[in-house]
């Protein structure tokens, strides 16, 4: 799916994949902030930080498709899917398999940004810094999907328990509590 | 609280070799192992938030929200520390040499010694999450899990030093001054100033 949402996107003018670019990030803050719901505060904050950073990166590339293009009024083009975004995570399974999603999302932003480094040099720092942020995204996210992993494997049963009950290990150290 | 404690922690130390940190602290009680660990993450959010002071918000927001996970680590250490040893006094550790006193963006030069001293710092602090994870067992859930997140900064830092060293052209980042200057290009397009850095 990585290959051909790229595929399509490479044979679309500047303005359509910016376009595209801007709306795959509301959909990603989408996703994390949904992701972040009722796990605990550590691991929401960490959902949270990557919606926050998923808003900053929308709000850039709005305003250079309003440098470029004079109005802000950007269109996604038809035909070219946004990754699974409807995501079940309240189990630690569910989780996970959210995670894989969020990897995939990651990995076909990185590329995208790529892409249009290619296609406007004049703006190459910004892409290329857009396309770090989501490569050290993607690592982040990676070591918090071997992490859930590690705690099930060999516990086929684990996949089952609500995450929060997981998490909740090491929030009962987080919250300071009078001695 | 954490402030007298950490002058009073002065000595530890928060950059070591590689090799040999873990062989150190195999001679230190656990007591004093969580100690290094609180205090070298209190260092960490200090010397992130230090170094996210006026650079641009872009990049700021990116080294605030990496103290903000070094600041959940130690209150998280230092839970563990109060249940296991009824108190918040921390322990020094002794006969650990110092290669830096404190982890200061005074410190710093330039980008690559920010870099450099706080990788190596992340590195350390990874190693160590991993050590207690086997020499505390019934936390380790909890160390495994702050090394994971350790393991995401260091991921993020090294990405953040290969786009630097692509933007300044290979060698010269060792001679970049820490300016907001160095964050321009990305900022520009993200909360346009209206007066030059």
């Amino acid at each position: 799916m990585e290959e051909d949402i790229v595929k399509r996107l490479e044979a679309l003018s500047e303005k359509e994949i910016l376009g595209y670019a801007i709306a795959s990030e509301e959909d990603a803050k989408a996703f994390y902030l949904k992701l972040a719901e009722g796990k605990g505060e550590l691991i929401e904050n960490f959902f949270k930080d990557l919606a926050k950073a998923e808003e900053a990166h929308r709000t850039l590339l709005l305003n250079l498709y309003k440098k470029i293009f004079g109005d802000e009024s950007y269109l996604a083009p038809q035909g070219i899917p946004f990754l699974e975004s409807t995501i079940n995570a309240v189990t630690l399974g569910g989780m996970v398999e959210a995670m894989r999603t969020a990897l995939m999302n990651e990995k076909v932003a990185e590329r995208v940004y790529k892409l249009l480094a290619k296609r406007l040099p004049e703006h190459k720092a910004l892409f290329d810094f857009l396309a770090t942020q989501e490569r050290a995204h993607y690592k982040a996210i990676e070591a918090h999907k071997e992490y859930l992993e590690g705690l099930m494997r060999g516990k086929p049963d684990y996949a089952d328990i609500p995450a929060h009950v997981i998490f909740n290990q090491v929030e009962i150290y987080y919250k300071p509590r009078v001695l | 609280m954490l402030n007298n404690i950490r002058c009073n922690y002065i000595q530890v130390i928060f950059v070591e070799k590689r090799s040999n940190i873990i062989e150190k602290l195999e001679a230190f009680s656990e007591k004093e192992i969580l100690s290094y660990a609180i205090a070298s993450e209190r260092e960490l959010e200090l010397f992130y938030r230090d170094l996210s002071k006026d650079k641009g918000q872009l990049i700021a927001e990116f080294l605030e929200t990496v103290a903000n996970d070094e600041k959940a680590h130690w209150e998280v250490l230092l839970g563990i520390y109060r249940e296991k040893f009824g108190e918040e006094t921390l322990q020094l550790v002794e006969g650990v040499s110092s290669v830096h006193a404190s982890l200061s963006t005074e410190t710093c030069e330039n980008l690559v010694d920010a870099l450099r001293i706080v990788l190596e710092n992340e590195e350390n602090t990874y190693r160590i999450y991993n050590y207690l994870s086997k020499k505390a067992p019934e936390h380790r859930d909890v160390f495994e899990y702050l090394a994971t997140q350790e393991a995401g900064h260091i991921e993020a830092l090294k990405m953040y030093k290969d786009y630097f060293e692509a933007q300044l052209g290979g060698n010269e980042i060792s001679k970049t001054p820490i300016t907001a200057q160095l964050f321009s290009n990305p900022e520009q397009y993200y909360k346009p100033r209206t007066k030059p850095y």
